[in-house]
């Protein structure tokens, strides 16, 4: 049980849109609040996921209060990285407590398709782990992961098919999926035949930027038992970084190792008393199919973690889609889903706990998010 | 509740204020000199990149020159790079000083990268390496001149200075 839970939840279709990001994170917070049933006098608190620089509407949060007549006793905003809507359920659910808050909305939304590729290199990969000694090489998110990956190959670790394996068990999940980008199935052979970007990752291993929104109704305890089957405990969250930036400051150390994966993990079992495999089912944020194998052992799995837990039911970042600000909505809302029993095809059988893996960086900064049902049950075989 | 008997180690008002004061008059000092160099690292390397700071513009200005050099402390002597302002290991402010290194080290990881910055596309796909240097620090560059399929992890490489797209720039090559 919990004194806070997670009561409604929403994301909207990740498509390419042309209404612009406030629109779409209305959507998305009146959705919420539906799938919550909760009144809007009810909703006391709003914490946004600052928007991308170009985005056409700022302060955002103020004007979407105003946008949907919501008089709040708080608001604030949080920069999406690292891992935004992790630190926004911590704190909304701190200001819930505090101030005895019936409920608050946590929302995100991004256009990452008003940014052209060019400019998205240029302006934002490139700036990510050191804008001079790094980004002007070409060193982006694509491309400290396709060394970590190549590290895994020389190390015998994994094949370029296990690579690709991954990527087409993502696709036939998120066929599943109504709110996944890709709607047609891949092959083994397609993937490996698909354009080299950074070797050994190809075109087919890579997520697509899409664009979208999510929100969250997190509510006190007395709205949560209105309906304790729906609602969602947020049971532990652990959060760790490595002090080291992508490109380590020492030589040796590993591009997929994730040090801070490693320790949040440890910190979260601890926590909870639970191990890996109390979980049913993960959404660890994977932009690039490799990535999968390190995180997955980096949280405590072993190489067959597919045998041990249920991972990216939804299709993950790679099928799924990647809105960039809004992404981890998507990576909670099929948490919420899953631990709902109402994740249709998808459904993984009696699932009480969930699991999300967030990061900044090559996984230097690493948040372990864990998720229950409310009432403490499971959803059914 | 306990009293301690130790003496504190906080400075007092008086100290804090004097340092303070002090404090003011070096960054106006420090400010004055890092504007100028600023001006002289836009004068040689535009608006960036690299991008301006006070602890790497000594570097950048000796690669414009055709030098590479790591950084070192000259409070703790711990060797790092890229220049920072601050020292990792003794966390001294403005120690960091050019060290000279013959460049040479191994190949950590590689990748043929076609997913680059608009300047580098007329020569992708770059071959990027992690090179960690025999001083025991890593650098992020390109290996020159190598196909993808004769890279090795492990390979021996030097970094030095050389002229790419038409401006000064440090990469490996194997030797």
């Amino acid at each position: 049980m919990s004194d806070v839970a997670i009561c409604g939840s929403a994301v909207l279709p990740n498509a390419i849109y042309f209404q612009p990001e406030e629109d779409l994170a209305m959507r998305a917070i009146v959705a919420a609040a539906k799938d919550a049933g909760i009144r809007r006098e009810d909703i006391r608190g709003l914490i946004g996921l600052t928007p991308r620089p170009s985005a056409t509407q700022h302060y955002m949060s103020s004007h979407i209060a105003s946008r949907l007549r919501l008089s709040v006793e708080y608001i604030a905003e949080i920069e999406v990285a690292p891992a935004g809507l992790c630190n926004a359920i911590r704190l909304g659910a701190a200001v819930i407590r505090e101030q005895n808050l019936p409920a608050i909305a946590i929302y995100g939304s991004a256009r990452e398709s008003a940014v052209p590729t060019g400019d998205y290199f240029d302006l934002r990969t490139s700036r990510i782990s050191d804008a001079s000694f790094n980004g002007p090489f070409g060193m982006g998110p694509i491309a400290w992961d396709a060394l970590a990956a190549q590290e895994l190959l020389s190390a015998g670790e994994a094949t370029e098919r296990d690579f690709a394996e991954i990527s087409v068990r993502l696709r036939n999940s998120a066929l599943q999926n109504p709110t996944a980008f890709f709607k047609k199935p891949i092959t083994v052979d397609e993937v490996l035949a698909s354009r080299a970007v950074a070797s050994p990752i190809r075109l087919l291993m890579i997520c697509p930027r899409t664009d979208g929104a999510g929100a969250i109704i997190l509510a006190r305890e007395d709205i949560a038992q209105r309906d304790p089957g729906r609602a969602i405990a947020h049971h532990a969250q652990a959060i760790a970084h490595d002090g080291d930036n992508v490109v380590s400051e020492f030589a040796g150390r590993s591009f997929g190792h994730m040090p801070a994966t490693r320790a949040a993990a440890d910190k979260a079992w601890k926590q909870t008393g639970l191990g890996p495999k109390d979980i049913q089912v993960v959404e660890p944020w994977v932009p690039f199919s490799p990535m999968e194998i390190m995180v997955m052992r980096a949280l405590g799995y072993s190489r067959d973690y597919t045998k041990e837990t249920t991972v990216s039911p939804s299709g993950g970042l790679v099928s799924r889609g990647h809105p960039a600000v809004p992404t981890g909505f998507y990576s909670l809302h099929e948490i919420v889903e899953q631990l709902r029993g109402e994740a249709g095809a998808r459904q993984v059988k009696k699932a009480r706990y969930g699991m999300t893996a967030s990061e900044a960086g090559n996984f230097n900064t690493c948040v372990v998010d864990i998720f229950a049902r409310f009432d403490g049950g499971t959803t059914a075989a | 509740m306990t009293t301690s008997t130790q003496p504190s180690i906080q400075p007092s008002t008086q100290e804090r204020q004097a340092a303070l004061k002090a404090e003011i008059a070096a960054s106006r000092d420090r400010e004055a000199l890092i504007k100028a160099q600023a001006k002289t690292h836009e004068d040689t390397w535009g608006k960036g990149p690299p991008f301006f700071s006070s602890a790497s513009f000594a570097f950048w200005q000796e690669v414009a020159k055709g030098h590479f050099h790591i950084a070192s402390c000259s409070a703790c002597a711990h060797k790092f790079f890229p220049p920072r302002v601050i020292c990792p290991a003794c966390w001294t402010p403005d120690t960091c000083t050019l060290q000279e290194t013959a460049g040479e080290g191994r190949v950590f990881s590689f990748t043929e990268s076609h997913a680059v910055p608009t300047r580098v596309i007329p020569i992708a796909p770059v071959l990027l390496v992690a090179v960690d240097l025999d001083e025991g620090v890593r650098v992020l560059t390109w290996l020159m001149d190598t196909p993808l399929s004769e890279v090795k992890m492990g390979q021996r490489v030097r970094i030095a200075v050389e002229s790419v797209l038409e401006r000064p720039t440090y990469v490996a090559r194997r030797i």
